[in-house]
């Protein structure tokens, strides 16, 4: 064997001893043992499953095979975010690219009385996505938001609507207008509330949270998670104690404005891992009167304000989910109890926007029991029927809260 | 089981590779191979395994009885039931139920069927066992004795689900006397390497640009359409040739010797050209066992033409049990007719640079009818790429940033599909420095392919929908 041929044998060597390196990010596992749970992906991992021929036969144990490599890999949570920030970048690239030609029709000052009085031009914005049809900028704002979805899109059968006519009690439906809902091009375009209302017959009384431009929706929502603000949840506590107890009803009133100083990735950017899109975490303080909670009936605190008396003491991760974290988490059923024996107990159907104000709705009453249809069927093996468990638990008010994506099921596209 | 997949990469394949090299004995070794092949059958489909071995055992005896028998009558009968038994099995899977379907639609008739996932693969092995059963027919080779030998033919892993199709007489002496050397072992992997990285960083980037805009085709333009249907154009090679290759790159890890399956489609000078350096093992599949024994193309016009149309209408069906697969062989018999009656000539005497957009622009409307399987949908979409329509170009990629950004990889899409560069590959290939330059280019592209497989794994609970 000649000198070249000696070393290409070698290079040969070298490249199968690399790309046996790469396998080792996989068979290191016994000696680092499986991880439990991804804080980036917020979920529980895949651990390497045991091989069982049933399993095999159904499927079930490729489909947990394949989880397991993707999830117990070296560096898996490292390589998914490197990768999602060039894809991210790209993104960025790409709409960059298409902004810098793009015409932007301004709102003209008036200078005369006459063209005063003349009909505003709206204001248009560029809806720049930047995570594949789910997350987009609006313009320049700093905002992410979600794409507007006409509401006929939605079937209404999150909540079975035989199940909702057959409650007797007053029943109650809070509509959270949101950009899902909302062309901020033509804030009329879909008139989300009275389409809804079609599709929740026969309730006790209808209320929305709205506004009609995107200067208001900002005070309402989040710049970086699709969930409502301290100000938008607040107003939506307002109106849904007026909704359901009149316009006398004493509401709580904020004892201050809380802002801490952490930087918070919401929903839209950490889902998509858009480091870059950050905000302040703000809330409401208020003197809600003792209570207890029990979460799928057990005895427990839901959320943790005491995690946030100031920002220091409030966690620093990257990351971090605060709204879950502050308001408290998604359960099948959090029961509130206020010890008012003289109020109503209430039953609530909600995801987690309701998570915000469920102290706040609760403190009006005395017992008031939160179903979330997503976790409810898991842990009580049955789907939610309001009118029998509200005369189990001797309530006598059905709240819904939701916006559209919480109410209905969106169709495919094709 | 995919090749693309982290399980495949990290688990089966060093796996296979260990322990295949461990055993000595040839016939060991083939038991392994066998066995490993059944299991990643087995893996994406458990239960039809049973109809993998049936289609085996079936063809091993039809194959032995044509082989043994002496009268021409009884080959003749043995040929038939055996082309009758494998095409039933391939008709009633995978073209039964777009049968039922238009009976219904067309006589009214409610008739239903079980649904059935189709059996992965099974296009791929009944050709490939079609082929084995007539060339032992036309006495091209000898019939398989050993049942193991056949099992492996059909069954061998790297081209099982997806080809190339594999003739039984391209790989008969390497089944038992192949000879697996480092160097070829090396090439193999090499070869497997590539193939990911096309599949992983071209492809499903490509894909991300077809799927998005063709999804959602009532807001794009007919620019933006026209770029989808060239991100598709080269979703579709990068896929199935960078799968295509993924194979022969396994075979030579083991030995095996697998055709070519593409060679730079995308500059053939004509549509006869591009089928020539496209899938082919299919193309020479129908040419040899349709289209030359209905008479080829020493015949009349109208015998031609007829010759044409059936084995290019059975090809589309062959990618497809829906009518736009009809439509797209129907298409390509019509282009072939035009090129074999009025243009052929024409078209040698015009230069390569004319003549190769021309024809990429019939294959690219080619690949549109080939996706797109609502026919509603495919003359609303054929409609608008060649009218003007939709928003602008650029409202629509600031719209659309995510999944246009990935216009990007058409940059290396391009530098792949250039025969020029393969010359100064060979060279690079020949000098010991460019040879270290092309593995280090092979680990890189390795990781980077693991990365973006990885990657697609991510999945945050979805929250944020509520």
């Amino acid at each position: 064997m000649n000198l070249r041929s000696k070393t290409r044998q070698i290079l040969s060597l070298l490249f199968t001893l690399f790309v046996c390196l790469f396998l080792l990010f996989f068979y290191s596992l016994p000696l680092r043992g499986q991880k439990d749970i991804s804080e980036e992906e917020q979920r529980t991992l895949q651990h390497v499953p045991s091989f069982s021929a049933s399993a095999f036969l159904s499927g079930t144990y490729q489909k947990q095979a394949e989880d397991s490599v993707a999830d117990q890999l070296l560096f898996s949570a490292q390589i998914k975010f490197g990768v999602k920030q060039i894809q991210n970048a790209l993104t960025d690239a790409a709409a960059k690219a298409a902004a810098a030609q793009k015409t932007h029709t301004a709102p003209i000052p008036a200078e005369s009385a006459a063209e005063a009085e003349a009909p505003a031009v709206q204001p248009h914005y560029t809806y720049t996505e930047v995570a594949a049809g789910k997350v987009y900028k609006l313009d320049d704002s700093g905002y992410l938001v979600q794409k507007p979805i006409p509401p006929d899109q939605f079937d209404y059968t999150i909540y079975d609507p035989a199940m909702l006519r057959r409650v007797t009690f007053p029943k109650y439906l809070y509509f959270i207008n949101s950009s899902v809902s909302v062309d901020f091009n033509d804030m009329k375009k879909y008139n989300a509330f009275e389409y809804v209302k079609t599709m929740f017959p026969g309730m006790t009384g209808y209320s929305e949270l709205t506004f009609s431009s995107f200067e208001e929706y900002k005070k309402y929502f989040y710049q970086t998670d699709h969930h409502w603000n301290y100000n938008g949840s607040y107003t939506g506590y307002t109106q849904i104690m007026r909704m359901m107890e009149g316009d006398s009803v004493m509401l709580l009133k904020p004892l201050g404005i809380r802002i801490y100083d952490v930087t918070y990735n919401g929903s839209l950017s950490r889902d998509n891992l858009l480091k870059y899109a950050t905000e302040q975490f703000t809330v409401f303080t208020f003197a809600v009167p003792t209570y207890e909670t029990l979460i799928n009936d057990k005895p427990a605190v839901y959320g943790r304000k005491d995690r946030y008396v100031s920002s220091t003491d409030c966690p620093h991760n990257t990351y971090t989910n605060h709204y879950g974290l502050y308001y408290g988490d998604d359960y099948g059923k959090v029961v509130y109890k206020f010890n008012n024996p003289n109020a109503e107990n209430i039953l609530i159907l909600a995801t987690s926007f309701s998570n915000a104000i469920n102290d706040l709705v609760a403190s009006h009453y005395n017992e008031t029991h939160v179903l979330d249809y997503r976790h409810y069927p898991q842990i009580y093996g049955e789907h939610i029927d309001a009118q029998s468990y509200m005369e189990k638990n001797h309530l006598t008010k059905l709240l819904i809260i939701g916006d559209l994506p919480s109410l209905g099921f969106e169709r495919k596209k094709k | 089981m995919l090749f693309s997949s982290l399980v495949f990469i990290f688990a089966f394949l060093p796996a296979l590779c260990a322990a295949y090299y461990c055993i000595p004995n040839r016939t060991y070794r083939n038991v392994l191979l066998c066995v490993s092949s059944l299991f990643f059958y087995a893996w994406g489909e458990p239960r039809y395994i049973v109809l993998m071995l049936a289609s085996i055992t079936v063809n091993y005896f039809f194959g032995r009885g044509i082989g043994e028998s002496s009268s021409e009558a009884a080959r003749k009968i043995q040929l038939v039931l055996a082309v009758v038994c494998n095409l039933a099995a391939l008709g009633f899977f995978k073209y039964s139920g777009f049968f039922v379907r238009n009976v219904n639609v067309l006589c009214g008739t409610a008739f239903s069927l079980p649904s059935l996932p189709l059996p992965i693969g099974i296009s791929f092995y009944t050709f490939q066992a079609l082929s084995y059963i007539i060339d032992v027919y036309r006495k091209k080779t000898a019939s398989q004795k050993n049942f193991l030998n056949l099992t492996l033919y059909i069954s061998l892993f790297p081209q099982l689900i997806a080809g190339p199709i594999v003739r039984y007489t391209d790989i008969e002496t390497e089944i038992t006397g192949r000879c697996e050397t480092f160097d070829s072992f090396i090439n193999g992997l090499e070869q497997f390497i590539l193939g990911l990285a096309e599949k992983v960083i071209i492809a499903n980037n490509m894909a991300v640009i077809a799927d998005g805009v063709f999804d959602g085709y009532k807001d794009a333009g007919a620019s933006v359409l026209w770029i989808a249907a060239l991100a598709y154009t080269f979703q579709i090679f990068f896929d199935f040739a960078g799968y295509s290759r993924m194979a022969i790159g396994l075979g030579k890890m083991f030995g095996f010797h697998f055709p070519q399956n593409f060679n730079y489609p995308y500059v053939a000078r004509s549509v006869t050209d591009f089928w020539r350096r496209w899938h082919m093992t299919l193309s020479s599949w129908f040419k040899d066992y349709v289209y030359i024994p209905l008479g080829g193309s020493r015949c009349s016009r109208i015998k031609l033409a007829r010759n044409i149309m059936i084995t290019w209408l059975l090809t589309g069906f062959w990618h497809g049990a829906e009518w736009n697969f009809v439509l797209w062989g129907f298409y390509y018999a019509v282009l072939l007719l035009a090129e074999k009656l009025i243009t052929g000539k024409l078209l040698l005497k015009v230069p390569a640079i004319l003549a190769a957009p021309v024809t990429l622009f019939f294959v690219v409307v080619g690949w549109v009818i080939f996706r797109t399987t609502n026919m509603t949908d495919l003359f609303a979409i054929l409609h608008r790429m060649f009218t003007p329509s939709g928003i602008p170009v650029r409202q629509y990629i600031a719209e659309h940033a995510a999944v246009m950004s990935r216009m990007f990889f058409f940059i290396p899409a391009v530098l792949a599909l250039i025969p020029a560069l393969k010359p100064a590959y060979h060279k690079l290939h020949a000098h010991t420095a460019g040879f270290a330059v092309e593995l280090v280019c092979c680990v890189c592209l390795f990781a980077a392919s693991l990365c973006m497989l990885v990657a697609s794994t991510y999945n945050p609970f979805i929250y944020f929908r509520f």
